[in-house]
């Protein structure tokens, strides 16, 4: 049972890494960015290229050219699209994730490429009786201070207060001196920052980089968003940590012959809190728009 | 009376020319070699998924990540009604009997099929009548992985990820013309219905729709299930175009295709789905062949893959940024036609505009 804990919780601050990263696109310009996936597979590829280095330096590294990446991909193709509707954003965010996975298809090649980040991480330590994985202490620990960092600079800096006022309004913010062009860069560039942590922790985990790896995250991170509560940042941790409980649970629980059938009941589930609590599980009603 | 034939005449304009449009393609098509052909058929097809997905929505304006799972039910079901029976004994030994039995030729199984999937889409009506937006394209991608996982674990029917093989592989560009040409004239027929102008109103503005009388959810749904049954057709002829079915095939690369032409051929017009069908289809296999390597008259490349997915992603972001509408920008082949035989309707119009606000 405390094992199961573990797994959920170490599971799900890969998900709060990826839904956070996401839910603040989302709640500052209603952008569901779709290629948010393809900056984890460019951070994992990345982290490949600069394998060998020190860990650290890797880390940074891959860290520096996601967000990178991540601007790159506002600049050229988000910045024109703004004030689009919803649907044109997560097209345009489509043909970016499909932009990157063919070039990654091109430069690397459609084979699976394995890389052992972990080094010492590999190991695992025995505390009263469990099997604590080291990996799991720094994804649980590192997302920890990344949330608390997060939650400190849109409280007390300039720019995260900025952010938090165009996430409540963005026109609104706007008439009001916010500079849109550097709260949605900014926004970006954090949300980057949090792939390629992902990135970093998520190949940790599985060794394996192929050019389509992005996809399971970038859905696994929509799925917590909706469970949270579309636009609501904090929600979406909450609602990471919720799936990955669930699909723990249901990895542990769930008769043999139905464990296949998982990700469908996932998704279902999906569907029913869109279908009957279209603002999440914990989430508050908003005005009907006229 | 006279001017109400005019409007029907040019009004069944777009499908007439979209119709013209593919048959002058696939004719030259059928000049070409077996590839080119065989190239031409996979056109048809998926110019049936892309007309039907834009039944709906590109009348509703409702983007739906999810038709992918009206195309594999129909495509899955086609399989198990054409198969040999012996091969299905061998292959999904734990078939009811009753479906073993079956072996119908595709032109009588299509429309089972098109049926078939239409009850899914009853089932699935209630994610478009409370739904619309991004939650709705959320939950239409939730569905569309559901279905696959589905799918991919339900080894008495589909056998899982291992998937179907032996599927008659007959389609060619004879028997999958009928088949688009029926799917754009339901599509028109559709367009032009009192529930089609009730929907795009809808589209346009739903609050003022709904105010006008409109029931938003009843319409659509109607689109809904016509949609999802041309989706059914062309499932079927996919499968029938593939000869083998696994579930990567009828999974959200498959409706990405489909959205990508329907967008850069124009999500607005039934033309726009027709032409973006051609244009892309046309320009994929250019890319493949490019992507394969090969001597090019004084021009020899290495094969590169990828090259098809940069350059058609490319195209579809430059669609979005520079031309949003899509080639057509929501306008019919012909709309000039409709244009002069309705100048009632335009002198009409602008009166309205004309007059003042009120207030």
């Amino acid at each position: 049972m405390a094992q199961n804990l573990i797994n959920a919780l170490s599971l799900g601050s890969l998900y709060a890494l990826i839904a956070l990263g996401i839910a603040l696109l989302f709640s500052i310009m209603g952008l569901i960015n779709f290629a948010h996936g393809e900056l984890i597979t460019i951070g994992g590829y990345t982290l490949l290229a600069f394998h060998g280095l020190p860990l650290a330096v890797a880390v940074a590294l891959t860290v520096a050219v996601v967000v990178a990446a991540a601007l790159t991909m506002e600049r050229l193709a988000f910045r024109p699209a703004r004030g689009a509707s919803g649907e044109t954003l997560l097209m345009t965010s489509f043909a970016l994730s499909l932009l990157v996975q063919g070039g990654v298809l091109l430069k690397e090649g459609a084979d699976p490429q394995s890389v052992n980040v972990l080094g010492s991480l590999g190991a695992s330590v025995d505390v009263g009786g469990m099997t604590i994985g080291k990996l799991d202490v720094a994804i649980i620990g590192v997302t920890g201070v990344l949330l608390i960092g997060l939650a400190w600079f849109l409280r007390a800096t300039p720019l995260g207060v900025q952010m938090r006022a165009a996430a409540e309004d963005f026109t609104m913010a706007r008439a009001l001196g916010v500079r849109a062009d550097r709260v949605v860069a900014t926004a970006f560039g954090v949300s980057g920052a949090f792939a390629a942590v992902a990135a970093v922790f998520l190949v940790a985990r599985t060794g394996t980089l192929t050019p389509s790896m992005g996809l399971t995250p970038v859905l696994l991170g929509f799925v917590a968003i909706v469970l949270g509560g579309l636009g609501r940042l904090w929600a979406a941790a909450i609602g990471a940590y919720v799936l990955a409980l669930l699909s723990v649970m249901l990895q542990a629980y769930l008769p043999t012959g139905l464990a296949a059938y998982r990700d469908a009941l996932v998704y279902l589930g999906i569907i029913v809190i869109l279908l009957f609590r279209p603002h999440g599980i914990a989430g508050r009603p908003q005005g009907v728009r006229v | 009376m006279r001017n109400r034939a005019i409007t029907l005449v040019a009004g069944s304009a777009p499908a007439a020319l979209s119709t013209l449009l593919v048959l002058v393609i696939s004719g030259l098509a059928m000049l070409g070699s077996e590839t080119t052909q065989r190239t031409a058929a996979q056109m048809l097809v998926m110019g049936v998924i892309c007309v039907g997905t834009y039944i709906f929505v590109g009348n509703s304006g409702v983007l739906s990540f999810g038709h992918v799972v009206f195309v594999a039910v129909g495509a899955y079901s086609t399989a198990l009604m054409t198969m040999e029976p012996g091969l299905k004994r061998a292959l999904l030994p734990d078939l009811p009997g009753w479906i073993v039995d079956l072996h119908l030729g595709m032109a009588a199984a299509l429309p089972v099929a098109g049926l078939l999937a239409l009850l899914v889409s009853v089932l699935c009506s209630p994610l478009v009548l409370r739904l619309d937006g991004m939650a709705a394209g959320i939950a239409s991608l939730a569905l569309l992985i559901s279905v696959n996982v589905v799918i991919g674990n339900w080894d008495q029917v589909t056998r899982g990820s291992q998937g179907i093989v032996g599927i008659p592989a007959d389609l060619t560009v004879g028997t999958a013309l009928p088949w688009l040409i029926g799917a754009i004239v339901l599509a028109l027929a559709y367009q032009v219905s009192a529930s089609g102008f009730r929907l795009r109103a809808s589209r346009e503005d739903a609050v003022a729709a709904a105010s006008l009388g409109v029931r938003v959810g009843r319409e659509r749904t109607i689109a809904l299930v016509i949609s999802a049954f041309v989706c059914g057709i062309g499932g079927g002829l996919y499968a029938h175009f593939l000869g083998a079915l696994t579930p990567g095939d009828v999974s959200l690369k498959l409706t990405l295709l489909a959205l990508l032409m329907l967008i850069v051929g124009g999500l607005r017009s039934l033309s726009g789905a027709v032409i973006g069908t051609i244009f892309i289809s046309v320009l994929a296999e250019l890319l493949r062949r490019v992507e394969a390597g090969g001597d090019f008259g004084p021009i020899a490349l290495a094969p590169h893959p990828g090259i098809e997915q940069v350059v058609l992603a490319l195209t579809l972001l430059f669609t979005l940024l520079l031309r949003p509408g899509g080639i057509t920008s929501g306008r019919e082949l012909g709309h000039r036609l409709v244009r002069r035989s309705s100048r009632d309707v335009e002198t009409a119009r602008t009166e309205i505009v004309a007059a003042p606000e009120p207030g």
